[in-house]
């Protein structure tokens, strides 16, 4: 990637997923920006709009899918692809009833992550 | 001269009038001999004139004569007119009988006279006469001989004839009623009959088959069917009337027997209660047939109980009851109700004298007892129920006077064998009726509820149970509402939380042809959308012996508690699997970044272990989802997401997908299925993966699998079959294998670790694909797993949507 790096922005309340991604996404050339959930709209912005949104569908204190929601009807968010993901698979349907783009079922394999935002940027 | 023309004149006059006569005119001198014979007496007897004149009357004619001949001629000789009748013999030989005047004339004293006589036919008349005779003669012998009783009398209605049965039937001889009025024979309340029949006949009608009753000269009454006719003289006047009577006391018998016996019958058939049925035979008996009425059954032991004792008078019924407590019968007695309760006959004491009283009685007190009843006549026959003497029946004649007979007897058995099947009819009624009440205090005390509807779906048994589960307040209240037994006030759902349809309900299912059916229903209050109440229904039908259903078993259970716990369960096993996925999760993203890691550093070893801890976690994660798998089976939530895909495709996909993770066995595509199918393909590939995994996984010393794709059966099936060359599966677990947690543990062979459900969940699956899933092996040969598919749309595959994930907002915070 030669050109400025794209910027993701992942939300979920789990840290240690947080973590994780930020490491792998990092290495591979993205700007990540992190938020565990309510406090992902002060990170909208950070930096600029993201290119792409993770977010998990079951979070405590609010629903990702209120989240995907909201940013699909807003004017300048709602052409930003959003990956969804969940410990229950049969989120799916509810989380692309949402507005997500795509989803993925956890514990999820790595290489499939990384296919699937690069599909998107 | 002139007084001899005169004389002339009337000789010849005289000569005319001789040969105008119809009669016979004969002069015949003093010797006999025949000097005048007219046209008259040539008709009569067919000689003509000159034949006869000349010859002797007497001879000629061969003269018969009532007396004597001499006594005529005397007769003559006096000079006086002879009448009297003579037979005569015509020409032709006929007898003829004639009616005969003669006269001897006298011109002078001196000339020999002369005898005229003239004869008129009367042969016919004599011969009718005669037939009249004989005919009355016959008549009377007829009426006289009769068996039923002829009475002729007058318009007065004084008696004129009173043939033999006559005597008979009233008693009177003939001597006797003769002349007397036939109001003799009238009973006092009906002495004015006779007015009124008289004015009857008087108008020339006659009076047929008129029911009365008469009076006997010993005072009894008689029944009687009269016919009483008109008697007229020969002029057409109305001079008396004939009585003909027909003893009808047999005939009203029978009819009042027939009638007794009808009533007896209505009575019996009315009620089915004990008590009211004898009652009413008692009402019946008295004081008709007998002025005191008792029933006794006889037990086993020949103890006897008085069931029923019936008197016109209460008070007496009170007294013979306390009487009865006081002596009771002597069942070894060898007479009377003992004897006819021991033998099965009847017995009849037509009169009961006082010596029998004297011979029955046990003491002084006794006589005195059966004196003061003042016994007249008793019948006692025995109480028939089955063929089987069960009791006896006393009729007892006392003030009445009655005496019975064979006849009566009769009756009173007649009385005996209906009451005998009556009281036998209400004794099985009364225990039908108390081990229906059992069975319905056993049934009302189980915990499920029971229904029993009837061919036409309608509700014939419930009890309490199922009226509370149906939600209904009471048995009455759910048999008047409606015939389904589902209240309104509850919406229906299926274990999937679906509407449940009306006419899947178990009841109708089994009356539209299925032999057993089962549903489970969730009752939400309207509205609301939540159960608060689970049901199992289980119906069967029952059928009668032309093999059609009568009648539907249904039986509720009560599976409130287990739906709430399994619902907990599933949340739990919901929101553990999640709560186990995340650390996986993290676990696998740690792993990536030190397999990132140690790749840069270049570490091989590092990487290796790195991927074995990822395989592992992907092995955990698999186990997870099967453990989540069986929960939503076992709850019937296991939702499909169909669609219609190429069944070869999903198979090559997963064989490639499966060969990619595994270097020790080669995996091998035979045939093609061509097939399209219509269901969810994620779970469908999750079958066959099962089974390639198991393939390798139980064939360590094979180096292949054959996937073999086909059609077969009919309707015709896409089949994919799995071959191992592994270490077979015995017999014996063919069928085992596919149950929930079953594990072909093996002493002598390896057992293979694992939870045991991954065939359960593929034959599940297959299941809820209307296929079918199946094995074929022996041990040390091999094993082939069948998975055969319809080819048809599968549109009874349900899409529901997956929402058990929304149950857990709620549950994490």
């Amino acid at each position: 990637m030669q050109s400025a790096p794209k910027r993701l922005l992942v939300v979920d309340d789990e840290p240690d997923i947080l973590e994780f991604l930020q490491v792998i996404l990092e290495d591979e050339g993205y700007t990540v920006v992190t938020s565990d959930k309510g406090e992902y709209l002060e990170q909208l912005h950070n930096g600029g709009l993201p290119h792409l949104i993770l977010v998990d569908v079951l979070l405590s204190g609010k629903d990702g899918r209120e989240i995907v929601k909201y940013l699909k009807s807003q004017e300048e968010t709602k052409h930003i692809p959003v990956i969804m993901f969940s410990a229950h698979p049969s989120a799916e349907e509810t989380a692309r009833q949402a507005g997500a783009e795509d989803f993925l079922a956890k514990p999820f394999d790595i290489d499939v992550l990384l296919a699937k935002i690069a599909q998107y940027l | 001269m002139k007084e001899t023309q005169l004389q002339e004149q009337s000789t010849q006059l005289q000569a005319h009038l001789i040969e105008l006569a119809h009669d016979a005119i004969i002069v015949r001198d003093q010797a006999g001999v025949i000097v005048t014979w007219n046209r008259g007496a040539e008709e009569l007897y067919g000689w003509a004139a000159q034949e006869a004149i000349g010859k002797v009357t007497h001879e000629l004619l061969q003269t018969g004569f009532p007396e004597s001949r001499e006594a005529l001629d005397s007769f003559l000789a006096t000079g006086e007119q002879w009448e009297g009748e003579l037979t005569h013999r015509r020409k032709d030989g006929d007898q003829v009988i004639v009616e005969s005047r003669q006269v001897i004339t006298r011109n002078s004293p001196n000339l020999p006279s002369a005898i005229l006589e003239i004869n008129r036919d009367i042969t016919e008349r004599k011969r009718r006469e005669r037939e009249n005779r004989e005919q009355n003669r016959q008549l009377a012998a007829l009426v006289e001989s009769s068996d039923i009783p002829i009475i002729g009398k007058t318009r007065e209605g004084i008696i004129t004839s009173w043939n033999r049965a006559a005597e008979r039937m009233y008693g009177y001889s003939a001597e006797e009623a003769v002349g007397r009025s036939i109001t003799l024979i009238f009973p006092p309340d009906r002495q004015d009959e006779f007015a009124r029949i008289m004015e009857q006949i008087l108008l020339g009608e006659r009076i047929d088959l008129y029911e009365t009753a008469r009076l006997r000269k010993d005072g009894t009454i008689i029944p009687v069917s009269v016919t009483i006719s008109p008697i007229h003289d020969s002029d057409g006047r109305i001079t008396g009337a004939s009585d003909i009577a027909h003893d009808i006391t047999e005939r009203k018998r029978v009819e009042e027997q027939e009638h007794f016996l009808t009533e007896i019958s209505k009575v019996l058939s009315s009620t089915l209660d004990y008590q009211e049925t004898l009652a009413n035979v008692a009402r019946l008996v008295v004081p008709q047939l007998a002025d005191w009425f008792a029933v006794e059954l006889v037990d086993a032991g020949g103890q006897f109980e008085l069931i029923e004792l019936a008197h016109k008078d209460p008070e007496q019924v009170r007294w013979a009851l306390a009487l009865r407590e006081q002596y009771p019968i002597d069942p070894d007695a060898p007479t009377g109700a003992p004897r006819v309760a021991r033998t099965g006959q009847s017995e009849l004491y037509a009169e009961i004298t006082d010596e029998m009283l004297v011979a029955s009685a046990r003491n002084e007190e006794e006589l005195a007892l059966a004196r003061q009843i003042g016994y007249s006549s008793v019948m006692i026959v025995p109480l028939v129920a089955r063929g089987k003497t069960v009791g006896v029946v006393s009729f007892v004649a006392t003030e009445s006077g009655k005496r019975y007979d064979e006849r009566d007897i009769a009756l009173a058995e007649e009385v005996g064998r209906r009451a005998g099947v009556a009281l036998d009819n209400a004794r099985l009624y009364r225990e039908a009726q108390q081990s229906r009440d059992q069975l319905d205090i056993i049934l009302q005390g189980v915990a499920d509820g029971i229904i029993v509807y009837g061919s036409d779906s309608r509700i014939i048994y419930a009890n309490e149970a199922a009226a509370q589960m149906t939600g209904y307040t009471s048995i009455q209240d759910m048999r008047a509402t409606r015939p389904l037994g589902i209240v309104d006030s509850y919406e229906l759902i299926d274990e999937q939380g679906q509407p449940f349809v009306r006419s899947q309900l178990t009841h109708l299912r089994v009356l539209a042809g299925e032999a057993e059916a089962q549903a489970t229903i969730g009752y939400t209050k309207t509205g609301t959308g939540q159960p608060v109440r689970w049901s199992l229904l289980k119906s069967r039908p029952v059928v009668d012996e032309s093999g059609e259903i009568s009648m539907v078993i249904t039986i509720i259970h009560d599976i409130t508690e287990r739906m709430m716990v399994e619902r907990r369960k599933d949340e739990f096993i919901s929101m553990t699997s999640h709560e186990l996925k995340t650390p996986i999760t993290s676990l696998k993203g740690f792993t990536n970044v030190l397999q990132r890691r140690l790749a840069k550093q270049g570490d091989e070893q590092g990487l290796h272990y790195l991927a074995r801890m990822d395989a592992q976690l992907d092995k955990l994660t698999t186990l997870i989802g099967d453990l989540l798998d069986i929960s939503r089976m076992q709850s019937g939530k296991l939702a499909l997401r169909a669609e219609t895909f190429e069944l070869d495709a999903l198979i090559d996909e997963t064989v490639e997908n499966v060969q990619a993770a595994t270097s020790t066995h080669q995996l091998l595509i035979e045939g093609r299925t061509g097939a399209e199918v219509f269901g969810d393909k994620e779970r469908l590939g999750q079958v066959y993966i099962n089974l390639l995994t198991n393939a390798i996984k139980y064939s360590p010393r094979a180096d292949k699998v054959i996937v073999r794709l086909f059609r077969d059966g009919d309707p015709e099936q896409a089949i994919v079959s799995v071959q191992d060359f592994g270490i077979g599966i015995d017999k014996t677990h063919h069928q085992k294998i596919f149950e929930r947690f079953y594990q072909v543990t093996d002493p002598e062979e390896k057992t293979y670790p694992g939870l045991g459900i991954g065939l359960y969940i593929s034959s599940e699956i297959v299941a809820r694909h209307r296929g079918r899933m199946w094995v074929e092996s022996s041990k040390g040969k091999g094993t082939t797993f069948f998975v055969a598919l319809p080819l048809q749309r599968l549109d009874e595959i349900q899409t529901v949507t997956r929402k058990e994930d929304e149950g857990l907002n709620a549950e994490r915070s």
